[in-house]
């Protein structure tokens, strides 16, 4: 392990009655990190935020710290702060009290907490808003004053719980920006939580893929995205069409009754395989010229491109496409060797990336509010 | 037009609620006793409620247990509040069903089962008696439910995240506690605390059993003044009571209004000035050290001897307890009852521990009957001598071993000059009740005992009868004489006669005295057929464990000077012939107060009357009663 380990969860377990909510969390954090925990609603993210905050004590499993295990360290002596989701800003204190409040409580002087209350908020932008109730906040001020009153206190571990969740989308981008801008000039570490895939990969330096109490993949934005270890990953960031195929040998996989050529070894000869294709990567073609060949079912224009689905043979595949198409056309796809990526089979095989049910599934996608409001559960 | 209508309503909701109360407010400063004329603006009431020592100490009491139970009430339901809102959601339920009970639990149930746990519990462990403790649990106990539903929903609305939030910031959770979570449920403390401490205040019936001997409370002063002419002093200490919850929840609404017009504005948040601060630091700070205070000094004055003393609301002179309590240094625990039977009651429910009680005639046969009442020896009370002949021996303690007769009267019957013709009232008789040139302008007692009393009296029984067809003939003249009856009552009696409601009525005589005052035109006379003669008598109860104390206070009370004091401050008549030698001939020579020996011979004294008989009369009086509501 390298030697900037700042938190290290060792074998996470949690339960609530008989819901397992973490199976045994492996995970380190290094100092200065921006780390996504990414997942659908109940899949734990925001409870592991919790046993490195200090609100939820793991039922077995070890939090270290800076090499030293905190399991029986209070919330309140943790070096670690929290942005909640709905801010939990103290309404009976304004602006300046509710930013000088850590600093309080630690018997700072009232001179060292004018200054730094006044630099987290020209921090933050909040400059001239010191005597300002909270509740005369609007949402995105509220979650700054709610930043800078984490901030003040100089955490070494930020720990975000879908901060943006409440704001609307304009606003969040703006944030995201805003946020990444403080953690790389404070250097400070942060962990943040969220069910927005794209949120995360334009922020992370680490995004951890979760779901149902395990981790799915670790890794880096681009890794996750273009090498995603099983067809939940693959799905839940970005479009996925998968398939089911055969890795004839290396660097050969059959699949929709066609033998494509690809860059992945290392398998076994005839192994059963998930193969991902993403729906920018696939070429329109004339039929003849097609690898696989299918009818136009549904078109989406979408502004920088269409969203067209398309039946290959029963299965549906998105395949987003900057030349018009019309439902009923007969054409050609063609895909590149780069273009394809082959994993093993795993539990969640066989369950993503047919678009058959497409609208429904991206509905519940695009309901932010409700996963948020569902995520609350885990608690 | 509809617009006019709503605020028609509006003005009518208001009136429907808040005209009884003007009315009293005025009542309060009025001239003379009555209340129905209004007669120039005095502060005389107010001047007579705080003379008076028993209502004046009372009143301290209720503050004293209101304040002091609140306070407990609070701190405990807060907690519990605190603790239930983290709880799961079934337990949660489950305790919140638990914690509703005995909001929706009938008073009376609560009240006696917390008697009959205090008297099992003290009766067992002997560690002190009912006073102030028990009643004090006893308020906090039926206060707490208050306190958890007002804070609860605080809790509730509360983002549960700022608690974490503050932990997050380095609060220990007590410091969270404190910072943050109590800030935003204050409000429903606050208004806990105030209904609770209103509720405290009010409460009758939980009190009535639970406070013992030695400990009355203002309600139960109140109420056992109600026998007694209604007296205008309640006016001017319920405008008191009035004006003191007004100033409080106008301290509380100016707040919360003040609150979220700053919160509305978007402005700064109005931080409560210093000086409001301190000044409710202060004002909290005293209440705790006086009652800190209130509570040494009860627990300091339990090795002295106490007396006991159960007595009739107003029927004493108040400063012959302070006289008593300076010569003897015994000190005098003063409370008061309304009815025999309510005395009774709380005598034989044994929460409580009195000395001296003062029940009128069939009572004391009762008691005796029962032995709850403690032979006297009459070495202690050589003042008994004074006490004349006439008033000894009396049926109800033939041999006059338990009891020393305080005051006595007679019935009569009343009549307005100005409307009932002087020939209809010449020969004196109870018959005037049944004149039906009267009808519909004549009243009756609203108690079973006088009302067959006086019709037996009419055909010449006895008012003791033992014989069921006396009884029958009794039943059937009241039957007949019920159309003429323009309503049977007790109190109202006073207002109706005085504002000439009624021509014809039965009543005591002392409180005759009293009418005649408002209105000259009420005359009466003792029946010529005989009329009741009542004795209320001194007795020490045979659970006393100061008898000897007791006896000295009976023969402190048979002082001449005393006696004095007291018949001047009762107006019924006393017994006591050194007493009646000193009264301002005016009221000895009043025929009506003290008849001479030829009407007294006539008159008689109610015994107890055996239990079948009892059942009979009851029967008769339902029967009466009852048709008497479906005309």
């Amino acid at each position: 392990m390298e030697n900037n380990v700042l938190i290290d969860l060792k074998n996470i377990c949690v339960s609530f009655g008989d819901d397992q909510i973490l199976k045994s969390i492996n995970l380190y954090i290094r100092d200065g990190e921006f780390l996504t925990l990414l997942g659908p609603s109940g899949c734990g993210k925001t409870t592991t935020l919790r046993v490195i905050a200090g609100f939820q004590s793991p039922d077995t499993g070890d939090v270290v710290f800076e090499g030293k295990r905190i399991n029986d360290v209070p919330a309140h002596k943790r070096q670690v702060n929290t942005i909640f989701q709905r801010y939990a800003l103290f309404p009976h204190l304004n602006v300046y009290d509710n930013i000088a409040f850590g600093l309080r409580i630690k018997k700072e002087k009232e001179n060292v907490i004018a200054e730094r209350v006044t630099e987290m908020l020209s921090l933050v932008n909040l400059k001239g808003f010191e005597r300002r109730a909270v509740s005369s906040l609007s949402g995105g001020q509220q979650q700054r004053v709610a930043i800078a009153r984490a901030l003040a206190v100089r955490p070494k571990v930020l720990l975000l719980d879908e901060p943006l969740g409440a704001l609307d989308l304009k606003l969040r981008k703006d944030m995201q920006v805003e946020l990444k801008k403080i953690q790389q000039s404070l250097g400070i570490t942060f962990i943040y939580v969220t069910h927005d895939q794209e949120e995360a990969l334009s922020m992370s330096d680490t995004i951890v893929v979760m779901d149902n109490g395990v981790i799915q993949q670790i890794g880096s934005p681009t890794d996750i995205y273009n090498e995603p270890k099983n067809a939940f990953v693959a799905d839940f960031i970005g479009e996925s069409n998968i398939v089911d195929g055969v890795m004839l040998k290396d660097c050969v996989v059959e699949f929709s009754g066609h033998r494509f050529e690809c860059l992945d070894k290392g398998f076994a000869e005839n192994e059963d395989v998930d193969v991902v294709v993403r729906p920018e990567d696939v070429d329109v073609v004339a039929t003849d010229k097609g690898m696989l060949k299918g009818i136009v079912t549904s078109v989406t224009f979408k502004g920088v491109h269409y969203e067209i689905i398309v039946d290959i043979g029963g299965f549906k595949w998105m395949i987003q496409t900057t030349d018009k198409q019309d439902v009923g056309d007969k054409i050609g796809l063609f895909i590149e060797p780069d273009a394809i990526h082959i994993m093993k089979k795993s539990e969640y095989s066989g369950k993503y990336g047919d678009f058959s049910s497409f609208s429904e599934e991206f509905d519940e996608l695009s309901q932010p509010d409700l996963v948020a409001e569902d995520s609350e559960d885990e608690n | 037009m509809k617009k006019h209508l709503h605020k028609l309503y509006g003005f009518l909701i208001f009136a429907f609620l808040y005209a009884p109360i003007l009315v009293m407010v005025v009542y309060s400063f009025n001239g003379i006793k009555s209340r129905s004329v209004f007669d120039g603006f005095s502060l005389q009431w107010y001047q007579a409620l705080f003379d008076d020592r028993l209502i004046l100490e009372s009143f301290y009491n209720s503050l004293i247990v209101a304040a002091l139970s609140a306070l407990i009430a609070t701190v405990i339901g807060t907690f519990a509040a605190v603790g239930i809102n983290k709880m799961k959601n079934r337990p949660k339920q489950a305790f919140l069903f638990v914690n509703n009970i005995p909001v929706v639990n009938p008073d009376i149930v609560t009240a006696i089962s917390m008697m009959i746990l205090f008297v099992f519990f003290l009766s067992v462990t002997r560690a002190m008696e009912m006073g102030f403790w028990t009643l004090l649990i006893a308020h906090v106990t039926f206060n707490i439910p208050y306190v958890v539903l007002n804070v609860l929903p605080k809790l509730r609305g509360m983002d549960n995240n700022i608690y974490d939030a503050a932990l997050d910031l380095g609060c220990t959770p007590i410091k969270a506690f404190l910072k943050v979570v109590l800030p935003q449920i204050m409000p429903g403390i606050i208004t806990g605390v105030i209904m609770s401490f209103t509720l405290s205040l009010d409460d009758f019936i939980i009190s009535y059993f639970n406070s013992g001997t030695s400990f009355q409370t203002l309600p139960i002063t109140i109420y056992s003044m109600t026998k007694k002419p209604y007296s205008p002093k309640i006016n001017a200490l319920s405008t008191l009571l009035f004006v003191f919850v007004l100033i409080l929840m106008l301290i509380v609404n100016l707040r919360q209004s003040q609150n979220e017009k700053s919160k509305n504005k978007g402005g700064k948040v109005q931080a409560t000035s210093p000086v409001v601060k301190r000044v409710i630091a202060v004002a909290l700070s005293a209440v705790i050290v006086v009652s800190c205070a209130f509570v040494l000094v009860r627990l300091n004055s339990t090795s002295e001897i106490v007396l006991n003393v159960y007595n009739w609301g107003e029927y004493i002179d108040l400063t012959v307890i302070d006289r008593f309590e300076e010569e003897y240094g015994i000190t005098v625990n003063y409370t008061t009852f309304d009815q025999n039977e309510s005395m009774y009651t709380k005598v034989i429910s044994g929460s409580a521990d009195y000395d001296i009680v003062i029940p009128s005639d069939y009572m004391i046969s009762k008691m005796i009957e029962e032995d709850l009442l403690a032979e006297l020896d009459f070495d202690n009370i050589p003042n008994y001598a004074y006490i004349d002949d006439a008033y000894k021996n009396l049926e109800f303690d033939p041999e006059n071993k338990y009891s020393v007769p305080y005051t006595w009267g007679t019935t009569v019957i009343m009549y307005n000059d100005k409307y009932v013709d002087p020939e209809d009232v010449a020969d004196k008789s109870i018959n005037l009740l049944w004149n039906e040139k009267y009808a519909g302008n004549i009243l009756m007692f609203d108690n079973p005992r006088d009302v067959f009393g006086l019709a037996l009296k009419k055909s010449g029984y006895s008012m003791n009868s033992l014989n069921p067809d006396e009884w029958a003939q009794a039943a059937a003249d009241l039957q007949t004489q019920k159309p003429i009856i323009s309503a049977y009552v007790m109190d109202q009696i006073f207002d109706k006669m005085i504002s000439e409601e009624a021509y014809i009525a039965p009543y005591y005589a002392g409180d005759w005295l009293i009418i005649a005052e408002e209105n000259e035109h009420v005359k009466c006379y003792i029946p010529a057929e005989g009329a009741n003669m009542f004795v209320d008598s001194m007795c020490v109860l045979k659970s006393s464990n100061n008898k000897e104390a007791a006896e000295l206070f009976i023969n402190f009370m048979c002082e001449t000077e005393i006696a004095v004091l007291n018949a001047e401050a009762i107006g019924y008549a006393t017994p006591h012939s050194g007493a009646m030698a000193e009264l301002d001939p005016e009221i000895t020579g009043n025929e009506i107060i003290y008849p001479d020996k030829e009407v007294l011979s006539k008159t008689e004294v109610f015994v107890n009357l055996p239990q079948d008989v009892l059942t009979q009369q009851s029967n008769y009086w339902i029967d009466l009663k009852i048709e008497s509501s479906e005309e």
